[in-house]
Order: C-alpha cells, then structure tokens, then sequence
C-alpha cells in the first residue's frame, strides 16, 4: 500500500473518532445545561404557583375558603393554559384531586416520596411520544401542587443537533480526508521525481536535476541531492579528467621513451652488422651515448616525479638568504660552461616547505633559464615578503616564450623548442615537476612572460596553518634584509 | 637510384635512417618538420617518403595529404604503439608503417617491398655473374637459370639487398621464414650452405662467428 493512503487510512479515523467524541461530550453537556435550566425553570414556576395559591388563599377567611371552590380561588390569579405546555393540579392532604387545569395526567411517585425534610420534588416521564418534568411541591396548607411541563423541546432539539453534527463530522471529515490526500499527493509527487531522479543517476545520467521549488523538508532533500549529484558530477568530471591527463602522459611518456631507444637500438645495430668508417662508427656510438643520456634524464626526472608524488612533506622552516645561497651554490656549477652570471638578492624572512623538493624548484626553474639564456647573460634569484607569505622569482633574459605557448609549459612532456630542448639535455618533464613541488606546498605560481625580453617565474609560497602568531608576524612584516649578491 | 625524402624531426633518427639507406644504395634528402616536408614535395619528385606522425607544424597526417596528390608512396614511422593510429595512417592512405624503435634490417625490407610494389626498383638485381629478375623470381648465372627454392631465393635476395652487412641468424631468420628466431635450429646455416654451393659463392658469403653470415663484393 503506497504511503498515502496509509496516511489517509490511519489519520482520518482517527480525526472522525476525535470529533464524535469530543462532540458527542460537547452536546451532551449542552443538554445537560438546558435540562437543568428547564427544571429549575419549573421548580421555580412551581415555586411561584405555590406562593400565588398560599398568597391567595391566606386573604380568604375560613368561611370564603370553605364556600370557594379551589377552581375559582385559583383562576383568580392563574389563567389555563392549553394543554400540550402540560397542567396544573393540587391535591389534598389525602390526595384527592383538588384542582386540575387539564385531564393530562401522569403517573408519578411523587406523592409518596415527599415527606417532612422534602417537601418539593421532580421526575422526568414520557407519555405519548411526549417527555414532561413533573415538580410536585407541598404547600402550607398541607397540599401538595403539581406542576406537569412538556419539555420534548430539549430532547427534539438534542436529537436535532446530533444528527446536525452528525452530517458536519461527515462533511469534514471528507472535506479533510481529501485536504490529507491531496497534500500527501503533492508530497508524494515530489518524492516520486526524486526518486526518479535517483534512479536515473544511478543509470549513469550525471547531468540530472530535481526541480522542486518548495522550502519544505521535501525541498530541502531535493535540493541536498541537486548538490551531492553536483558534487558528484563533479568528482567525476574530475576523475575522467584525471585519467584522461594520466592516459596522455602515459602516450607522451611512450614517445619519449621510445625515441632515444629506436636511435640506440638502431646505431648499434648499425654498428653491429656493418663494416663502418672511424668516423661514423664514432658517429654512432656519439649517438648512442647521447640519446642514453636522454633515457637517464628522463628516468631520473619521472623517478623525482614519483618521489613527489608519494612523499609526505613535513613543513620544516627555513631561512630564505641561506635557503637561496645554497641553491645558487649547487647552480653555478651548471651555468659555468655558457658563463651565465646568477644574482641572488633575498628579504630576511623564512618559507615553510621540505628543503629538498624546494631546492630541486629552484634548481629545475634556474636550469630552465639556463637552457634559454645565450652566454654570459644574467639570470635573477630573488625573494620577498610579501603579505600571508614569502615570493621568490626566478628571472631569465632568454627571450620569453611565445605568447601562446605559456598556458602549456606545465604540461608533462611538453617542449616550446623541442630540438634545443632535446640538446640541452631536456626530457620535457621539468615544469611538470614543479608544479607537483608547488601544489604540495599550497603555494601557487605564475609566468611574467616577456616576449623578445625573458621570462620570470614567481613562486609564492603561503604561511600554513599552525605556525605560531609571533612567527608569522615575523615572517609577513620580516624586515627588508640586505641582498647576498653572488656573481 | 631510388630517392627517399625522410620526414622526421629527431634529429638522431632521421640521421640513422639516411646513413643506412645511403648504405643501402638509396639517395636520401631530409625534411625536419610538416612545412619543409610539404615544400618538398611539392618541388621535387621522390619514389618514397619515410614519414613521422609527431611532427612541428604540419603532422604526418597533413603531410600524406600532399604526397598522395603527386602520387609517392608513404611509409609512416611511428613511435606509438597505438593500432588505432597505425590503422588511421593506413587508411588514409599510407603503404605501411613502421614501429619504432625498429631494425634497420626490417627498415630496408620495408622500404623494398613497398618500393617494388611501385615498381621503383630495379627490375633485375645483378651480383657479379648472377642476375636476379624479381618480376619472374627467376636466378640466372651465366645466361643458365639456376633453380631455386622459395626460402633460397628469399634468402638471396636478403643477401642481394644488404650487400656488405653482417646479417645475424635471427635477423635471417625472421626476414626469410617469418616469426621469432629460437636460437637453436639450424635451418638457416643449412640453406645458407646449399645457396652458397649452388651458385659458387663460398669465397663471398662469409661466416662470422657467433653473428651469422655477410655477403661481401
């Protein structure tokens, strides 16, 4: 069974039986009210027929109250009635029937009830479809007056109300159960495209939305799986963009691999089967160390690549002007033989990162601008504090890049100048290492690129989270330092 | 003399590819990127274009474009081992493809037959007295037919074309009977006896040890 009528079938006897209830106890004791209001009304009336009779009959001396008939003495301030509003009648001590307004005429116990202590009374009795309060009150004179009411009214009129209310239970419990039905539908409607909507997801349909507008906790749920389909959607886009850049590298990584192997494959097979020349056995074998070279520089880089991929870094601080001497140091070496000058020039501050991959950055950044820069041109090594950090810039007088070229530079494999690139011993993975180096930081980096002029690479390297306040103002607001210019 | 233009920006292996070639008796001339390639083409006529896909400019792709318009057979070089790419060069038209990395042995073999397929060879190889007709598959020596089996005139053949250069069993082995050399039969030193006393070449076809044979003139 669906779980609205669920709901209809549980609610809606439940609310009929409320009503019934609580109106049946409402009616009742409306009932009640007016049947004790109508009998006081008649023992009032009762009341007042009494002292009327006493009243009169005590003006009378003896002798008129023996020569008047009671009839007269109480037509003398009673007028009849006609007989369906009930009678009047007093009987004597001995209970013969001293006056009587009507022959309707009741059986009651009355006479015998009253006694001494009580001497007015009341009973209820049906007679010909009829309901009557019957008082009967003893006078002074020691006879008792009975007053008879038709009070069919109050029962005519409870029966009336009943069957009223009856008919508005009903109506409102229709009126409500279609009211349950058609929000539980509405409801139920909105489930029923979420639940669509999942099943569709879960086909494989990424892209789906549930479009319901309401605030209600139904909306909510719709909205909360808009968003985790979103996020969803997301991850996945991420995950198919990640395999894909996983099966591109793997592409590139096969044609660079196999590259440098079909020239050393194919001159030692030269060399092997032919009768060659010194100088072209020379050649070859030239060739063939060449191109291992290549093989070595590729295996290290990607085995850097590896190392950085899978290393936890422990933020460790360090010093910038020491961190960049030391850099400098190791670079020299490389930038002697095309007799590159390399400046250094660094604010007193300090970065948070692992000193290694830090250094083979900047190693990879200077060996970049090495490649690009002409003999005995400059290249820039600088730091600064900047705000929530520390910049450090890498700047070549290479001639920059081709505009176009800078959005691709961080690609695995990717050459502006492939044959200078090759010659100088590049295996097109450098950047792509960097890159690794900086997101492990959390820092972020950029190109100024020059055209015609050189290029500068800005590593900007953040305060992570954790690092005492004093320390980080020191390292934010670090005094300008003096430069260590190296030449 | 057969001219191939070598399309291929790796410096190292186009100058391998035109220094076995130049060995092998071909005249070559190289192009290092799709442009230059293109203008070549287009200003010189060639009987066989050994080309890479990966290529600055214009890639291998375009390039076939402009040689199938004058005609001149494509071999492509490629260094993926993607079939799907292999597949998309010979459909759009190349004569075969050659994987790299590769041997030079299987380079040359390519380069022959598709070279043969467009008649572009020599109709008749000649080696000292003997005269080989590749369109007949018949060997004559001194004007007298010689007959041959199918695996001897193959393997004559093999000799025929790498002139000089020391040819390894499994290198033989492959080329003339197909599929991998296990190392230990001797069927090819076997053949390589009775082609040798069959048309008197004992002086010319030497056998070099632990490697295999060389013919040399």
């Amino acid at each position: 069974m669906k779980l609205s009528w669920k709901l209809f079938f549980v609610t809606t006897p439940i609310f009929i039986l409320f009503l019934t209830v609580f109106g049946s106890w409402m009616l009742e004791d409306n009932f009640r009210g007016n049947l004790d209001g109508e009998i006081q009304r008649c023992l009032v009336e009762n009341q007042l027929f009494q002292n009327s009779y006493e009243l009169t009959r005590n003006s009378l001396t003896q002798e008129q109250q023996e020569q008047i008939s009671t009839e007269r003495l109480v037509g003398s301030f009673y007028k009849k009635k006609g007989r369906e509003g009930g009678s009047i009648r007093i009987y004597g001590q001995d209970g013969t029937i001293l006056y009587e307004e009507n022959e309707l005429r009741l059986e009651n116990s009355l006479l015998n009830r009253l006694s001494e202590e009580q001497n007015v009374g009341y009973e209820l009795l049906r007679y010909g479809g009829q309901t009557y309060i019957v008082v009967m009150g003893r006078s002074s004179f020691g006879d008792y007056i009975e007053t008879t009411r038709n009070i069919t009214d109050i029962f005519e009129e409870r029966i009336a109300m009943y069957s009223r209310y009856q008919g508005g239970v009903l109506g409102m419990s229709l009126l409500m159960g279609s009211m349950i039905l058609l929000i539980l539908f509405l409801v139920m409607r909105d489930i029923q495209k979420l639940s669509r909507a999942t099943r569709q997801f879960a086909r494989g349909r990424y892209d789906v939305q549930v479009d319901i507008r309401s605030t209600d906790e139904i909306g909510m749920l719709a909205a909360d799986f808009n968003w985790m389909a979103g996020v969803m959607r997301q991850q996945m886009e991420k995950l198919q963009n990640e395999a894909k850049r996983q099966e591109e590298f793997t592409a590139a990584f096969a044609h660079e691999l196999k590259t440098p192997l079909t020239s050393i494959i194919g001159y030692a097979d030269t060399l092997r089967q032919m009768e060659l020349s010194p100088e072209e056995t020379s050649t070859c074998a030239d060739y063939i160390f060449r191109q291992g070279k290549r093989l070595q520089a590729l295996s290290y880089k990607l085995l850097d690549m590896t190392m950085a991929d899978q290393k936890e870094i422990t933020l460790k601080e360090i010093y910038v002007p020491d961190f960049l001497g030391e850099v400098a140091r190791v670079a020299e070496k490389s930038l002697e033989e095309k007799k590159l000058r390399l400046w250094v020039q660094a604010q007193e501050g300090v970065i948070y990162g692992d000193r290694d991959l830090l250094s083979s950055l900047f190693l990879n950044l200077i060996d970049n601008a090495r490649k690009v820069s002409q003999p005995e041109r400059e290249i820039f090594l600088t730091g600064q504090v900047v705000p929530g950090g520390y910049t450090i810039a890498v700047e070549d007088q290479g001639g920059g890049l081709p505009p176009q070229e800078v959005s691709r530079i961080t690609e695995a494999f990717y050459m502006v100048d492939k044959s200078r690139s090759r010659k100088e011993g590049g295996a097109g993975l450098g950047l792509a290492l960097c890159q690794k180096i900086v997101d492990l930081h959390q820092g972020s980096w950029r190109f100024d690129n020059y055209p015609g002029v050189g290029l500068r690479v800005i590593v900007r390297l953040g305060i992570p989270e954790g690092v005492p306040r004093e320390r980080r103002r020191k390292a934010v607001y670090g005094q300008s330092g003096i430069g260590r210019d190296r030449s | 003399m057969n001219r191939i233009l070598i399309v291929e920006d790796e410096e190292s292996i186009a100058n391998l590819i035109r220094m076995n070639l130049v060995k092998a008796g071909f005249q070559c001339e190289l192009a290092s990127d799709g442009e230059e390639a293109a203008d070549r083409i287009g200003e010189r006529n060639y009987d066989l274009i050994l080309l890479d896909i990966m290529l600055p400019k214009l890639n291998g792709y375009e390039v076939l474009e402009y040689a199938k318009e004058v005609d001149i057979p494509v071999i492509f070089l490629t260094a993926m081992g993607d079939t799907q790419q292999k597949v998309k060069g010979l459909k759009l038209g190349a004569e075969d493809y050659i994987a790299k990395p590769f041997e030079i042995a299987e380079l040359l073999a390519r380069v022959e037959t598709v070279l043969r397929r467009y008649k572009k060879t020599e109709r008749k190889l000649r080696l000292l007295d003997i005269e080989i007709d590749t369109d007949s598959r018949t060997v004559l020596q001194n004007g007298r037919q010689v007959d041959l089996t199918i695996k001897e005139y193959e393997l004559l053949l093999l000799f025929v074309r790498n002139k000089n250069r020391a040819l390894y069993r499994e290198t033989i082995y492959e080329n003339v009977w197909g599929g991998e050399y296990n190392g230990v039969g001797r069927t090819v030193d076997l053949h390589v006896q009775r082609l040798k006393k069959k048309l008197g070449l004992e002086e010319h076809i030497a056998a070099i040890y632990k490697v295999g044979y060389r013919l040399q003139v």
